[in-house]
């Protein structure tokens, strides 16, 4: 197997156009196929994480996937708001650990400010974890119009301890100058809080006290003071079914599953998906068949390589692994590229994503069952090599010298 | 190692109407022998039939005690990795290895140790040692038939097979190429043979097969 290896290399080396082309042709299709689902992965993974600190989501009645990229992503419209009554009966009901109440409607240079309260920031993944936010610098906010800033709100707003500077109406950055002035609220925040990096939506958000929202937008009295929405965790399992169930039995809000939220996203993404490897297998295949054409594009020379090997004395399992492992060789190494460069393209992709939807995607994962859509390349080549290797053990040496 | 070579009988069928006869030979170990004749009279088959690359439709070739003939495959391929030395009329350099990598490629399939080494010495000897990472197209043809004759002597045969040695050189060089197979095979110890229209190779061999028209070709 020493010669035949030996021979593949310096046959390969002899055309490296041919070579270059063929691993290109296997390493792009591995990365088309590969590069999607790994970023979808990633989406899923990073989406749940930041959903994980609380049981049940509760907001005004409509979409439950709006109300959790609202509320929870500060990416989308709110469905609504919610009485402050209700969110107090939420917090007063037994068995309650938990009831965390979420106010928008402010921005500043385009980062929500969210209103909320101190229970905010005794969110623990589970029970007896620590804090899930931690204070990077400062301290958590005591009095109203304080600002307690995302790691990467406080970053790219250029905001410190002790920076002030005035929230604008709206859930989004105005565009032009005058419509920024118009919507400008007169009060000020005073920054006294700045996060660790979690990697989740929070880095991005403002937190003051939700008195604070309420005192800008004119809610005076407590029958017209609202929230967006209340993050709701329970002592026990069982309570939080009671409480999504007589959330959802009244009219006034509705109690969302984050889990199911992402199941049904996550079944909305395999359709896609489907679709997706459905052009990931055309890729591939005509990744298969530049293999083939490679492996038959050779054959006159090869055919000359072999007969001469043989007419020296080389045995037959010789000339047949030399046949496949040109082959084995060329797939493997477009295979290899396409793997490396699918993870790459998704790190990149994650990246910038994540940018975009205000939480950080973990490194892509690439599992064995989207390797192996690839790795089937490799018996596929194989396959077509067979043929001319058979024909290289069976064809005398004679014809071709 | 050389051995005694002896041909039994041997025919070549080359479809229905023609089959090529052959003259028993009986060589011993270490003759040189010039096969001439005109062509189509079957010079080439024989050099085949002697490298065990082609069987006889009837015969034998002997080479020693073992019978190509009736050998099985693997143990023609092993007759002809340890003990056949082949140059080709037209070379069969691998034109995308350099003219070491040639040398070597003769001497990996002998299962030589350390066949680098010993291919530049094989061409080292022939003159070749500064043309060593040359490929065969950029060498001239007295050049590429030097590293053809290193390839085919390199693994130390004793069994030499050289078809028109001199086909594709004028006088000067072919006087040098016929020297430079008679050093080869007396530095070995080796059979050679020589399939050869040239009258200077044949003269230069102290034994001759001549195959004739009458003789060789039988109509069916």
């Amino acid at each position: 197997m020493r010669l035949a290896l030996w021979t593949a290399l310096r046959g390969l080396r002899a055309r490296a156009g041919v070579l270059a082309i063929t691993v290109l042709a296997v390493a792009l299709a591995t990365a088309t196929a590969l590069t999607v689902p790994l970023v979808t992965r990633q989406i899923e993974r990073g989406a749940q994480d930041a959903a994980q600190v609380f049981d049940l989501l509760i907001a005004a009645p409509g979409s439950a996937t709006q109300a959790l990229t609202s509320s929870l992503f500060y990416l989308d419209t709110p469905t609504g708001n919610i009485s402050e009554k209700l969110y107090e009966e939420l917090r007063d009901s037994p068995g309650t650990r938990r009831a965390v109440p979420i106010g928008l409607g402010d921005n500043h240079l385009g980062f929500p400010i969210v209103g909320t309260n101190a229970a905010f920031f005794d969110q623990r993944l589970r029970p007896k974890d620590p804090p899930y936010f931690r204070l990077a610098q400062g301290q958590i906010f005591s009095g109203e119009h304080q600002i307690v800033a995302g790691a990467r709100a406080a970053r790219e707003s250029n905001l410190k301890l002790g920076s002030t500077f005035k929230g604008a109406h709206g859930l989004e950055e105005r565009e032009t100058e005058e419509e920024r002035g118009s919507a400008q609220h007169n009060e000020a925040y005073t920054v006294v809080g700045i996060l660790a990096p979690t990697g989740g939506p929070v880095d991005r958000a403002l937190l003051t006290p939700i008195e604070t929202i309420w005192e800008v937008h004119g809610q005076d009295t407590p029958a017209t003071r609202q929230v967006t929405a209340v993050l709701y965790a329970a002592d026990q399992l069982a309570g939080v079914y009671v409480t999504a169930q007589r959330v959802n039995a009244g009219r006034e809000a509705m109690a969302v599953f984050p889990g199911q939220v992402f199941a049904g996203a996550r079944d909305v993404l395999a359709q896609g998906q489907a679709a997706y490897a459905g052009l990931s297998l055309l890729v591939l295949g005509i990744a298969a068949l530049t293999v083939w054409l490679g492996v038959h594009s050779a054959t006159v020379e090869r055919q000359k390589t072999v007969a001469l090997l043989r007419a020296l004395g080389a045995g037959r399992s010789t000339v047949f692994g030399l046949v496949l492992g040109e082959t084995l060789i060329t797939v493997t190494l477009g295979v290899g590229l396409g793997l490396a460069l699918a993870v790459l393209l998704s790190g990149v992709g994650g990246t910038l994503l994540g940018d975009r939807l205000g939480f950080t995607l973990a490194p892509p994962q690439l599992t064995w069952t989207l390797a192996v859509r690839a790795l089937a390349l490799i018996p596929l080549g194989l396959l077509a090599a067979l043929p001319p290797a058979i024909g290289a053990v069976r064809v005398s040496p004679l014809r071709h010298l | 190692m050389s051995a005694a070579l002896r041909t039994e009988n041997l025919s070549v069928q080359y479809g229905p109407e023609v089959t090529l006869r052959y003259p028993d030979l009986n060589l011993e170990a270490g003759v040189a022998l010039a096969i001439t004749g005109p062509s189509g009279t079957g010079k080439t088959t024989l050099l085949h039939l002697l490298a065990g690359l082609l069987r006889p439709a009837s015969g034998a070739v002997w080479s020693g005690d073992l019978n190509l003939n009736a050998a099985s495959e693997t143990a023609r391929e092993v007759f002809r990795r340890r003990n056949v030395g082949y140059v080709f009329q037209d070379f069969h350099l691998m034109p995308g290895l350099s003219a070491l990598e040639n040398v070597e490629l003769g001497l990996r399939v002998a299962g030589a140790d350390q066949p680098r080494q010993r291919a530049r010495e094989a061409l080292e000897r022939l003159d070749l040692g500064h043309r060593v990472q040359n490929r065969p197209g950029q060498l001239s043809t007295g050049e590429r038939q030097r590293v053809a004759v290193a390839r085919a002597v390199a693994h130390r045969p004793g069994l030499l097979l050289v078809d028109e040695p001199t086909a594709h050189l004028d006088r000067n060089r072919a006087g040098a190429a016929l020297e430079l197979l008679l050093d080869a095979a007396a530095e070995l110890g080796a059979t050679l043979i020589v399939v050869t229209h040239d009258p200077l190779v044949a003269d230069a061999l102290p034994a001759r097969l001549e195959l004739g028209q009458e003789m060789a070709v039988v109509g069916v």
